[in-house]
Formats: C-alpha cells, structure tokens, sequence
C-alpha cells in the first residue's frame, strides 16, 4: 500500500512540475538554480546554488529537466535571467535545497517500501529488525518533505503571491498592524506547542495500549460501566 | 445587471449567506449553548451524557460556518476583506476558542483522572461562552457600523468593539444558545438528569426573555434606524412579531413538555431575530460610522456577475448537500442518548 503510494507520489510530482514549467516558470528555474535561459535544463541530485556567481556547483544529470517537461534532452528551459531581477524569489538556494530535500525523501521512501515489498515477498519482513526500525522513524519523512516542499512552493513563487497578477506587499490587509500579527503568531505557537505534546502523551499511550481484543470490544455493557467508574473514583 | 427569477443576483447572494448563517446559529448554537451549561451539570456520568447528545453532531454543525466564510468570500469579498481585517483580533480568539472546544470534547474522557476531566469540562465550557459571546460582539457591532473609512479600510481599534450595545448582544446571544441547548439536551436526557434539565430550560428561557426585550427597547431607542424600513412598510411588522410569539411559545411547549417542537420554535427565533437584524440593515451590510458613502453594501461589495452566476450555481448544489447528510446525521442519532464504548 504505501509502496503503491509513494510511486504513485512520482507521477502526481511530475505532473504538478509540468504544470508549474507551464504556469510558473521562474519557480521551475528557481528549483534547479537553472539562470542560463539559453541551456538546456539539467535535474540535479544534490548541490548548492551560489547567488553571487549565478552558478550551481553538485551533481546532475544533464537535459534531465529539459527531458522530463519537453520530452526532449536538448530543448533549452527559460532561466531566472529571463524574467526581470524584481521578479524573481530572491533566495533561490533555499528553493533549491527545500525542493531536493523533499524529493531525495520521496525517493528514499519509494526504495524502503520497495525494499519491504521485497521481503515481505520472501515472507521475511518482519525478521528485518533493522528495516523495522527505521519504519518507525520514517513516520516522519512525509510530513518532513510536505512541509519542505511547501516551503520551496510558497518562497519559489515570491515575490508573488498571485503568480503574475498580485504581490506579496501589495497584498498585505492595511487595517491589521504587525502588533496583531505578532499578538496571533504567539499565540497560535503557544496553542500549538500545548497540542503537540497532548498529541504526543496521548499517541504514545495509545501505541502502549496496543490494538484492542476482539473479546474486550465485544463486551460493551462492561466496558462502559468500568469507564464510568474510574471517572468516578476520587484520586 | 444580471437576475435570476427577477431578483438581482445580489439580493440572491445576500439571502444565500443569510441562510448559511442562520443555518449555522441554528445548529451550533444549540451545541454551543450546551457547552455553556456543561459545567452546572455535576454528576460525571450527566456529564458524559450531555457531551455525548452532542457528540455526533457538533463538528458537522460548524461546518456551516465554514460554509458561511466561503459563501461571503465568494459573494461579497469586499465585505470579507474589510470584516477579517477589522475583526482580526476577536476572530484570532474566536479560532483558538473553536480549537480548545474541540479537543476539550476529544480530551476529556481519555483519561480517567479527576483533574484531567475537570480540566478540560472548564476549557469546554468557558470556550463555548466566548464563542457564543464573540459572535454577540461581532453582531452588536456590525448593527451598530464600524469605523470604515475610503477605500473599505478599517481605520478603528480592536478595543472599540466593546461597547454597551455589544456585550449586551453577547449576553442575549449566550442566553439563547443557552435555551436552545438546553431544550436540545431534554430531548436526548432521561430520568433524574432530564429533571435537571427541565429547569435549564426554565431558568434559560426567562433569561433569555430579559436580555431578548432590554436589548429590542436599546436598539429602537439608539440605533433607530434599524427600525425605519419597518415604519415604511408596516408588513414586515410581521416580523418582529412572529419573533416575539415565537419566543413565548417556547415557554408554554416547554412548560407542556414538548420538547421537540419547542426546539423547532427556539431554532425559528434564531432565524427570526438574524433575518430581523440583516432586513434592518439592507441593503447595507456593514454601516460605515465615518460616513455611509463609506458603507459595504450588497451592491457595492459584491463580486462580479460572472463569479457570482457560477458561485451561485455550486451553491445551490453543495448546501442541500451538507443540508441532506445534516439532516441524515440528526435523524441517525435520534432518541436517547446511551453511552457506550465508542462515546466521548
């Protein structure tokens, strides 16, 4: 199931990449650190975008983006040089890294649930102690490249918050002040942190109680009286 | 211009959020008033019980307002745009209230221990009052108009939303939510918590009664106003009117002890005393203190006629949607109410 998931997550990833060649290129530019509007566009692995430089230093396949929006490894890919510098999101290593963060954990899920297919397959998965471990630590990794992969989406559009039409300082509210602002993000913060670690207290003593038995769910009338008492009872 | 059935897509767009609204003061004000009277209960098990009358209907129920917010955005973005703005603070308090509610129904029951429990009955109750009384404030305000100066801008302060006027709204408001769920849980208690409840009612409907005339005399006598599109045409006397036998007939079915209808009268004043208030106003939406050429009207707030034609369209198929699975809900959970396993 999240084999066929995480797969899955390729083609709506490269589907949602067309869109954004089509409709957002200077974010697809900003993804790659692609500036040279002339080049082809290569898909990098892993790197590091010097802004002074305009240059992208890591490991790539050449034509690979070219390749993956045209069908085509030669056809050239605009470049951040193409759209005017007031135009462009300002820090595009972060982009860049935020982007190939949340791709590398795609990847990198889609090998471990192949990985546990495989096992399962040969009826030795849950001998896989090793495997089993960093399960329950990948857990994490979707929310982990949700939010990275937010976080290049909603940077790689500035400075635009309607891509082409409305910006972002155009479209702040004129009658709420950065004190209110601040007075929400506080308090939103503080709610959060209280609901994180109810989540976690109460996660954690539901992964202890462990599924329920079949003879204890069945017996409800018990059930319900038992719950009422320990409400009752004075501590 | 552009109608529908003769009626400018417009007034069409004003009476759908009305209705969305009304729908929604409806159906989470009687769970919003049964948080209010949660703490009066004492007994742990009567607790429970109330908690679970609501249990399987309060989250679909503030689904309607979320309907609400995207009807106005969708219908009058201006009025959206100018009101979040304005009432930044107040709906910042509003969502964490709505968040502590609802882990406070999720939360309580999990643990068994007493402060656990009181804990979260006193989070469960004190936001269900701020709720209901930060909708008052926002009523009582947008009837009195708020300092909107060109261009929709709000150029007031938060603290000018308390006001007499509009901690006396949020006290009417608090006291009908009240009546209204406590009417709600005597049709879903037995017994010797029915009893209890029985005065609930009692006590709620005279409240409400009081806070319900004081705030009709305040409201003819400063902000006369509201009452002129009555004196021209003396028809829509009728309104207020039906508000006034609609109240009092709640007492006398309750007093009978039928509780359902009276809850069908309780949910009609609700509707009675919005629709008094929108007609009141119309066609403005939000009053401008500064200067009423400054006012957000159904006119001037709207969007255009393309957005509103097809805002309309999924509007008219998605809210008898939502209304249909409501009703479904109610009617799935009807009667009694038995605790068992699966309950909060």
């Amino acid at each position: 199931m999240a084999a066929l998931a995480a797969v899955a997550q390729l083609f709506s990833g490269h589907s949602s990449a067309r869109m954004i060649a089509a409709y957002q290129p200077t974010k697809l530019a900003a993804f790659e650190g692609h500036y040279d509007s002339l080049a082809i566009g290569d898909l990098y692995l892993f790197g590091y975008v010097d802004q002074q430089k305009e240059q992208v230093h890591g490991v790539s396949i050449p034509g690979m983006l070219s390749f993956l929006t045209h069908d085509d490894f030669k056809k050239p890919i605009p470049g951040l040089h193409t759209f005017p510098k007031a135009d462009r999101p300002k820090t595009v290593n972060f982009v860049f890294q935020t982007y190939h963060l949340m791709v590398a954990i795609g990847m990198a899920l889609i090998g471990l649930t192949l990985l546990a297919l495989f096992f399962w397959w040969r009826g030795k998965l849950f001998e896989q102690r090793w495997l089993m471990r960093i399960f329950t630590v990948a857990v994490l990794l979707p929310q982990m490249a949700n939010q990275l992969g937010w976080y290049s989406s909603e940077v790689g559009r500035q400075p635009w918050v309607v891509y082409g039409m409305l910006r972002t300082s155009d479209a702040l509210s004129r009658s709420v002040t950065a004190g209110q602002v601040w007075f929400s993000l506080i308090l939103f913060t503080l709610v959060y942190a209280l609901l994180f670690v109810l989540f976690l207290y109460l996660l954690n003593k539901k992964i202890k109680h462990g599924p329920e038995d079949l003879e204890e769910t069945e017996d409800i009338p018990e059930y319900s009286k038992r719950y009422a008492e320990s409400g009752n009872s004075p501590n | 211009m552009e109608t529908f059935l003769n009626i400018d897509l417009r007034v069409w767009w004003f009476l759908v959020i009305g209705a969305v609204f009304t729908g929604y003061a409806i159906l989470d004000g009687f769970d919003l008033g049964a948080g209010v009277l949660h703490l009066f209960f004492r007994k742990e098990e009567s607790r429970r019980i109330a908690l679970n009358a609501i249990g399987p209907v309060w989250d679909g129920n503030e689904v309607w307002l979320v309907i609400g917010g995207g009807a106005l955005f969708a219908g009058f973005p201006e009025v959206y745009a100018t009101v979040f703005s304005a009432f930044y603070v107040p709906f910042m308090l509003f969502v964490v209230a709505l968040i502590f509610r609802a882990i406070s129904i999720e939360f309580r029951s999990k643990e068994p221990m007493l402060w656990w429990r009181l804990t979260w009955d006193i989070s469960y109750t004190a936001s269900s009052i701020l709720i209901a009384g930060l909708l008052g404030v926002l009523l009582g305000n947008l009837i009195q108009g708020i300092a909107i100066g060109p261009g929709f801008v709000f150029q007031g302060n938060t603290l000018d939303f308390i006001n007499p006027y509009s901690l006396l709204t949020a006290v009417t408001t608090i006291a009908l939510f009240s009546l209204h769920g406590a009417i709600y849980l005597s049709m879903k208690t037995e017994h010797r918590l029915y009893t209890r409840v029985r005065l609930m009612v009692k006590f709620t409907s005279r409240m409400f009664v009081l806070t319900f005339v004081t705030l009709s005399l305040v409201t003819l006598i400063y902000i006369p106003e509201m009452a002129d599109k009555f004196r021209d045409y003396p028809v829509l006397f009728g309104i207020p009117a039906m508000a006034m036998l609609s109240v009092f007939n709640i007492q006398r079915l309750a007093e009978k002890g039928r509780y359902s209808l009276a809850f069908v009268f309780s949910g009609l004043t609700s509707a009675l005393l919005l629709g008094l208030a929108s007609l009141g106003l119309f066609p403005v939406l939000v009053p401008s203190t500064l200067d009423p050429q400054y006012s957000l009207t159904v006119y001037n707030a709207a969007s255009s006629f393309p957005s509103l034609k097809i805002m309309l369209t999924i509007a008219a198929i998605g809210v008898p949607i939502v209304g249909v699975y409501t009703t479904f809900v109610f009617w799935t959970f009807r009667g009694k109410v038995k605790i068992d396993e699966q309950s909060y």
